[in-house]
């Protein structure tokens, strides 16, 4: 009996040891260890830290760590899905972060409480940049907010110019080397309304204005106008490589196919990306693996993706993956409720969607606002993508999770 | 996988390495290289007498080269290789700590990434209270920051 208790001493101060040890385990490490550490967390587990004890706390507020954390998590990890809902009352923001392997994990898809849900009942998700989102109030012209989901920090930015019978088409983004996120609108208008009194088979030519606003400033700025006759088409979600955000045209008349638009989001210049290997294709723009790309549309639901694999340069687009048909086994019957048939989610959506490419090298689909898909262009298998408590429909939005805090400004309250 | 990719062949040289506490260890240089501390002072023809390790204690070296000896091996698999990584590094935290960082120290990449994934691992998913217990951390908000970190949990709810 001596004996047994005498381990049992011996193990607890050992365990006691143990306890002093690690209870500086992580605040005494070096820095890089640190990160090196953290950086393998999800982002969701990244949050958890700031409220264990005050030294981590410290920790996770740290900038130069924030940011380290967002640069690293890029090579590890796949990206967080955020799903958009309008499934209730009020939209919805979930999450889900996505396994590094196996499609049929317990991941659990989680709802953020969005701070601003009362002012902000219903809202578009404008984009998703560098750990922040960019959202603006489909009730209120004009009501754009930045915001972290992981931080439930956000800023509502100040109020912009309106201009008559405007449509207005976003960019959102943050630029790597000027580490600023910049938020852009574009505004389409109609100068005078004489110009209702022409004959509808004149084309009419919209006035545009190029709007500005740099996160931290206090106002918009005015750029002027486009530059290009071609009117923007806004989609949902921003197309940003290589500082740069990318937009396709709407076809104009008498003019072959559709252009590929670009904004430098640094030097604030519009330019054209070269793109005659796409001449009269339907497409739209995503960007995989860091590369421009095209997801073309051909009939009978296939698809087929080109890849600007050298930005720039016309001879690099080729195409890269070949998409067949796919009917996922998530989309039987539409719901047969009120609020799908005035779902303005769905309104927008289409049938496929190229999302992004994983980990794996698998590229990730959402097919009619209602399920997720993974194809594997090696083996050319479709696997649904399933997580235990999806909304029942929802716009998918690719996310790098981080902690960024939004410093928030003077903002000018004049109009 | 290794970066040290040309054929296995004992050259036979040994380095002699010497841990903090006077311990001396003789590794053969194919092994050694893991670590580009030693990769280094092999390619530049320093590593005649005893390498001194002030920052590392016998029993971790002893664990380290242990570690590097497996994979130099050029005939484990990969999954083998796996489980023994899997087995390696389920220690107790103290353990831990010294080789997080011994391989720190010694600037042992794939050993560094093993252990901070296994830290990592033991944080991922728990709850602030969890890791708490997890690594007896002390809770030592004021009542105040407690009610602050209180609203702040409040960001994602369950589904």
């Amino acid at each position: 009996m001596d004996s047994d208790s005498e381990i049992i001493e011996v193990e607890r101060k050992r365990s006691n040891l143990g306890a002093e040890l690690s209870s500086q385990v992580l605040e005494s490490l070096p820095r890089d260890l640190i990160l090196c550490i953290l950086s393998r967390l999800p982002v969701s587990s990244f949050v958890q830290l700031k409220s264990v004890c005050t030294g981590w706390r410290m920790l996770t507020r740290d900038p130069d760590l924030v940011n380290k954390y967002r640069s690293c998590m890029d090579g590890i990890n796949n990206p967080c899905l955020i799903f958009h809902s309008d499934c209730t009352v009020r939209n919805q923001l979930h999450f889900v972060e996505f396994p590094a392997c196996n499609h049929e994990s317990e991941e659990k898809v989680k709802r953020f409480h969005v701070p601003f849900w009362e002012a902000m009942p219903e809202f578009d998700v404008l984009g998703s940049s560098n750990g922040l989102l960019c959202l603006s109030d489909s009730l209120q012209n004009d009501a754009i907010c930045v915001y972290n989901p992981f931080t439930g920090n956000y800023q509502d930015l100040p109020k912009s110019t309106q201009f008559p019978n405007q449509q207005v088409v976003y960019g959102f983004g943050f630029h790597p080397t000027a580490k600023e996120y910049k938020v852009l609108k574009i505004v389409y208008y109609m100068k005078t309304d004489k110009d209702y009194l022409r004959p509808l088979r004149v084309y009419v030519e919209l006035d545009s204005e190029v709007q500005i606003f740099t996160l931290g400033s206090s106002t918009w700025r005015s750029l002027g106008k486009v530059g290009y006759r071609h009117h923007l088409y806004q989609w949902h979600s921003q197309v940003l490589v290589n500082g740069r955000l990318h937009w396709v045209t709407w076809p104009r008349r008498y003019h072959r196919g559709i252009k590929i638009i670009s904004f430098d989001l640094a030097e604030e210049q519009f330019l054209e990306v070269p793109s005659t290997p796409l001449m009269g294709f339907n497409y739209h723009l995503v960007v995989l693996g860091e590369c421009l790309s095209a997801a073309v549309y051909f009939n009978y639901c296939k698809l087929e993706i080109w890849v600007m694999a050298e930005y720039g340069v016309e001879e690099s687009w080729i195409k890269k993956f070949d998409i067949r048909a796919h009917m996922p086994k998530g989309l039987k019957e539409d719901p047969a409720n009120q609020f799908f048939k005035n779902s303005k989610i769905i309104w927008k959506g289409g049938y496929i969607r190229v999302l992004c490419l994983l980990k794996n090298g698998d590229i990730l689909l959402e097919y009619k606002n209602r399920a997720l898909v993974s194809y594997d262009p090696k083996s050319g298998e479709f696997k649904d993508v399933i997580f235990q408590g999806m909304p029942k429909w929802y716009q998918t939005i690719v996310h790098v999770g981080s902690l960024t805090w939004i410093e928030t400004s003077l903002i000018s309250t004049d109009a | 996988m290794s970066s040290s990719s040309s054929p296995m062949q004992s050259t036979g040289r040994k380095l002699k390495l010497k841990s903090k506490d006077d311990e001396t260890f003789e590794v053969e240089e194919a092994v050694a290289v893991k670590s580009q501390i030693f990769k280094y002072m092999v390619e530049d023809g320093v590593s005649n007498g005893p390498i001194p390790l002030p920052n590392v204690n016998g029993k971790t070296l002893a664990r380290v080269l242990q570690w590097c000896q497996k994979h130099a091996d050029p005939t484990i698999t990969e999954d083998e290789l796996n489980k023994y990584d899997a087995g390696f590094i389920d220690v107790d935290q103290a353990v831990l700590y010294d080789l997080l960082m011994a391989a720190n120290y010694l600037n042992i990449e794939e050993l560094l990434k093993l252990a901070c994934m296994r830290v990592a691992d033991m944080i991922k998913g728990k709850s602030p209270d969890e890791i708490r217990r997890t690594f007896n951390i002390k809770n030592d908000f004021t009542p105040e920051e407690e009610e602050e970190v209180r609203k702040e949990n409040a960001w994602a709810l369950g589904p």
